[in-house]
C-alpha cells in the first residue's frame, strides 16, 4: 500500500487532490515512528488506537484498508478502489472536475 | 479458488459441530449412519485435496479442482436420503442443513427444504443454523431463510434469518438498496433483543452504511485529532477529490 500511497501523492502534487487517512493502529509513539520511516507525508486522523474507534464505527468498517474516493463536492462517489482502479477513478474525477470549470 | 476450497472445508467443519452435539442424546444406529457419510465426504475430500497439492502440471489441477467442487454434489443425495429415511431423528436436521448449505446447483437442496421446514423451522438449532447459512450462496440456503423469516415460532432465528438475506441483498457495487435497507430496519424494530442486542445493532451499522455511505451520498463529517494531536476535519478538504484510506500499519 505505502508505495502506491506515496507515488500517488507524488503525482498529484499541486493538483486539487489529498490523501487522508484515518489510523487505527494501537501504538501512537511507534507510529510515529512508521511515518518517518515509510515516508507517509499526507495526514491521518487518530482513531483512538483501536479498530472499534469512534470513525471507523461509524464509517462501518470491518476491513482495513477500506477506501472511499470523494469528488471535490464531498460526495462519495467510489467504494474500495484499489491500485489501478484507484487511480482511474482519481482521473476520472480529475477529469470531471476541469470540465466543469471550463 | 483457493477461497472456495477454504469457504466449503468451512462448511464441512461446521456440519461436523452439528452432528456432534446429537450424538450423544440420540441412540445409535442413525447418528452412526451420520457419522460415516460425514467421514466418507471429509475423505472423498481430503484423497482430492492431497492430489491437487501434488499435481504435476496446471492442467491436472484444473481438473482435480473440478472434481474437488463436485464431491459436495455427489454427497447431497446421500445426505438427502439418509434424512428421509431417519426423519424422527434429529440427525436428519442436521443432514438437511447440510444439503441446503452444500448443494450449489439446487436440486437436491429444493427437496430439503419441505422437509426442513416441515418438521424443524420452530427448532432451537434453526438459530445456530440460520447463522451458517448467512455465509452461504446457495439458492436452497436464500429459501430456508426466507421460510424461517416469515413463518418460524423462533424468534432468534427469525432475526438472524431477516438479517442474513438483507446482507445477501447488498452487492459490492456499494450502492443503496431498498429492499436490504427495510429488511435491516425490521431487525431493529422486531429483533432489538437477539443477542442481547448486538444483532439490531449490527443491522444499525450496516442501515447507516446503506444509508449515508452509498455512492451519491454527501460523505459524513470527520472532525478529530491527527496523529499529533492536532484537530482537522474532512469539511478543510472541500473543492478537493479526496482519497479516505482507513489504515493501521499491521
Amino acid at each position: 500500500m505505502y508505495p502506491h500511497e506515496r507515488s500517488l501523492v507524488k503525482r498529484l502534487a499541486g493538483e486539487p487532490f489529498a490523501l487522508l487517512g484515518i489510523n487505527s493502529d494501537r501504538d501512537r509513539e511507534k507510529l510515529k515512528e512508521v511515518l518517518k520511516k515509510e515516508e507517509i507525508t499526507w495526514r491521518s486522523w487518530w482513531d483512538g488506537g483501536s479498530t472499534h474507534g469512534p470513525i471507523a464505527t461509524q464509517w462501518n468498517v470491518r476491513g482495513w484498508p477500506t477506501v472511499y474516493v470523494l469528488d471535490a463536492k464531498g460526495v462519495i462517489r467510489y467504494k474500495n478502489v484499489r491500485g489501478e482502479a484507484m487511480d482511474k477513478a482519481i482521473d476520472e474525477l480529475m477529469a470531471e472536475m476541469k470540465d466543469g470549470a471550463t | 479458488m483457493k477461497h472456495y476450497l477454504l469457504c466449503t472445508l468451512a462448511l464441512v467443519a461446521l456440519s461436523v459441530a452439528a452432528g456432534a452435539d446429537d450424538e450423544k442424546k440420540a441412540p445409535p444406529p442413525a447418528p452412526d449412519t451420520y457419522k460415516s457419510l460425514m467421514a466418507d465426504f471429509s475423505k472423498a475430500q481430503r484423497t482430492l485435496a492431497t492430489e491437487y497439492r501434488t499435481a504435476k502440471t496446471p492442467e491436472d489441477r484444473q481438473k482435480i479442482l473440478a472434481q474437488y467442487n463436485q464431491v459436495p454434489a455427489t454427497f447431497a443425495g446421500r445426505f438427502l436420503e439418509f434424512a428421509q429415511a431417519n426423519a424422527d431423528d434429529p440427525t436428519a436436521f442436521d443432514a438437511l442443513v447440510w444439503v441446503i448449505a452444500n448443494d450449489a446447483d439446487g436440486k437436491h437442496g429444493d427437496k430439503a427444504i419441505p422437509a426442513i421446514v416441515g418438521r424443524f423451522l420452530d427448532d432451537p438449532k434453526m438459530t445456530r443454523v440460520c447463522q451458517q447459512l448467512s455465509r452461504s450462496t446457495s439458492p436452497a440456503a436464500k429459501k430456508l431463510l426466507q421460510a424461517v423469516m416469515e413463518s418460524s415460532k423462533n424468534v432468534d432465528a427469525q432475526g438472524h434469518a431477516t438479517y442474513a438475506l438483507a446482507k445477501a441483498m447488498v452487492g459490492r457495487s456499494g450502492e443503496r438498496n431498498e429492499k436490504a435497507e427495510a429488511l435491516l430496519a425490521r431487525v431493529i424494530e422486531d429483533f432489538a433483543k437477539v443477542n442481547n442486542g448486538t444483532l439490531a445493532k449490527t443491522a444499525e451499522r450496516d442501515l447507516f452504511e446503506l444509508q449515508h455511505l452509498s455512492i451519491g451520498c454527501e460523505a459524513p463529517e470527520i472532525t478529530s485529532e491527527d496523529i499529533d494531536g492536532v484537530e482537522f476535519s474532512l469539511a478543510d478538504y472541500r473543492g478537493k477529490i479526496v482519497v479516505l484510506d482507513f489504515w493501521g500499519n499491521w
